[in-house]
């Protein structure tokens, strides 16, 4: 009797438990996990665009996270879409990557840089992780064999 | 089984939206943000263990079994005194409740916690270790700690038969060069002249065979130790729905999610970004004031047991923390890892020295947020009256 109930619990942890790992698992995953389903918070009405015009107008850029939603305390990887004003895909392009946040004076907790070109004007940047909650900055400079210019991206991070 | 079944299926009927309930709808008192951080906290978000590339043998049980025998085994010291539980006492949450750790002699260091510390990619205060098998090396050889070496400890190793078959089951046959052969094994710290020339007199070959057990027995060490996983508090019942706060707890949890701005590094469930900042804490009489994590993570590239050495398991783009881990910046001068909030009445005192002997004068000092002794401290002065302090300290100790 006492056996069958265990079981019972065991089976049934087996049977429900595992949606709720499976959420927490490292990789990119879909759905409404408890930190990344609901409406982020945006109380100072940032511009939290990810793909937007660099500050002279050189580059059309665009931001995406390998891992959505972006979780705190895991060291990730995004992909960066470079174009030129004409937009055509930028390659052979210097970039360094910066960040912060900036309410707290502090930069990024770790030193992200672009490991890899990927083709059709797209980067692989490697090493990002965000140790706290709230607003992110992330910011390239990009310099191409004709020109430099740079780019920011602010992030709300849950 | 037919029956089992039927339990399942009502367990399920019952259990199921009590769980889900707590979850989305926000209890009396809480907005739906807020509710969503106190949820951030709970056990039910404790991911499963991020694996560790650098130890192939993580998640072996055998490799945890032999580890947990070492841990409290005295005989891998230099004076037979010292075990790692020495310091790291089951039942004060793995820590020994000094102000500065005590082995052989008395360490620079207050002893941090073990519970859940396997989902930190760095190690010590400072951060100069990148694995818990690296780690576990170290306080052996430290000459106030275990105070003996590594010569030593091989020896031992290979002379306990129920060790030896231990080690051979896991890891496979000694290396050769530690076969009928007598190694010296000095009894003496790392620093003692005489294993200096018993170190250089051995050969290249000899001195990574004797590496090899060495970082082995660090690896069933960190085994163990990534079985150590925080147990239901109070708060956990209460973030689930099955439990209740007094009415100061509560303040006191709103203050930690709110205005004492505690989430900042004290997230998640284990209440640490396991990351390093600086908090401005005071000079401690003990110990000379120290530049933190700006000069561990210099240590951590360079030591020989880091994730990119030959004894890592890991090929080096797996090794991604030390990869791209922050070696300058003004966040490194005087930073400290943030360490967990769980058991906190087990493990005072508090702070890499173990400048506060208790927790309210902890959070005197994060209400104060006096200037750094060294580098500049990221605190701002909180404000919180002396009720909320008083509230905030009652919360605190519901994570048990």
């Amino acid at each position: 009797m006492q056996i069958k109930s265990l079981i019972a619990v065991i089976l049934f942890s087996t049977v429900f438990a595992q949606p709720v790992y499976a959420q927490h698992k490292d990789m990119p995953h879909k759905g409404h996990g408890h930190h990344g389903g609901h409406k982020k918070m945006n109380p100072a009405k940032l511009d939290l665009a990810t793909e937007k015009m660099s500050a002279a107008g050189h580059f059309k850029v665009a931001i995406s996270s390998q891992t959505t939603p972006v979780k705190i305390n895991r060291i990730h990887a995004w992909v960066l879409d470079i174009k030129n004003h004409s937009g055509k895909p930028l390659s052979d392009a210097d970039v360094v990557v910066d960040g912060g946040m900036p309410a707290h004076g502090h930069g990024l907790p770790t030193a992200p840089r672009v490991t890899k070109e990927l083709g059709d004007g797209k980067y692989l940047v490697e090493g990002v992780r965000f140790n706290m909650g709230g607003h992110w900055k992330l910011t390239f400079d990009i310099t191409s064999a004709q020109m430099s210019d740079k780019v920011t991206f602010n992030l709300m991070i849950n | 089984m037919r029956r089992a079944a039927w339990r399942l299926l009502l367990a399920a009927i019952l259990l199921f939206p009590v769980a889900a309930d707590a979850h989305s709808h926000p209890p009396d008192g809480f907005s739906k943000d807020e509710w969503q951080r106190v949820q951030s906290l709970a056990l039910t978000q404790f991911p499963p263990l991020p694996p560790n590339p650098s130890n192939k043998y993580g998640d072996n049980k055998k490799a945890a079994a032999f580890g947990q025998k070492m841990f409290f085994d005295t005989g891998f010291s230099v004076n037979g005194k010292v075990s790692c539980a020495s310091c790291h006492d089951p039942a004060k949450a793995f820590t020994d409740g000094r102000v500065l750790a005590e082995g052989v002699g008395t360490a620079n260091r207050n002893t941090m916690g073990l519970i859940g510390a396997a989902y930190s990619p760095w190690f010590f205060w400072d951060g100069r270790k990148d694995s818990q098998w690296s780690q576990a090396l170290e306080p052996l050889e430290n000459p106030v700690e275990h105070g003996g070496n590594r010569l030593m400890y091989v020896k031992r190793l290979v002379g306990v038969p129920g060790y030896r078959r231990a080690y051979r089951s896991l890891f496979g046959r000694l290396p050769e060069a530690l076969k009928n052969r007598h190694l010296p094994a000095p009894k003496v710290p790392v620093t003692g002249a005489a294993y200096k020339s018993a170190w250089s007199g051995l050969t290249d070959e000899d001195r990574k065979a004797v590496n090899t057990v060495f970082a082995n027995m660090g690896k069933a060490l960190a085994s163990y130790q990534r079985t150590l996983e925080p147990k239901r508090s109070r708060f956990d019942d209460f973030a689930d729905g099955r439990g209740t706060l007094t009415e100061e707890e509560l303040t006191g949890l709103k203050i930690f999610i709110g205005k004492g701005t505690c989430l900042q590094c004290h997230n998640g469930p284990l209440f640490t970004n396991n990351d390093f900042h600086n908090t401005g804490t005071p000079e401690s009489p003990l110990v000379p004031p120290n530049r933190g994590r700006a000069l561990g993570i210099g240590q951590a590239r360079a030591d020989e047991f880091n994730c990119w050495g030959p004894y890592s398991d890991a090929p080096r783009d797996k090794c991604a923390e030390l990869n791209f881990a922050k070696t300058l910046g003004p966040e490194l001068e005087g930073a400290h890892k943030t360490p967990g909030l769980r058991n906190l009445s087990k493990t005072a005192p508090y702070m890499h020295a173990g400048q506060f002997k208790t927790l309210r004068e902890v959070i005197h000092h994060y209400n104060g947020a006096p200037e750094a002794i060294v580098g500049s401290s990221e605190l701002v002065p909180l404000k919180l009256t002396i009720n909320e302090m008083a509230a905030l300290e009652a919360f605190l100790r519901v994570l048990e």
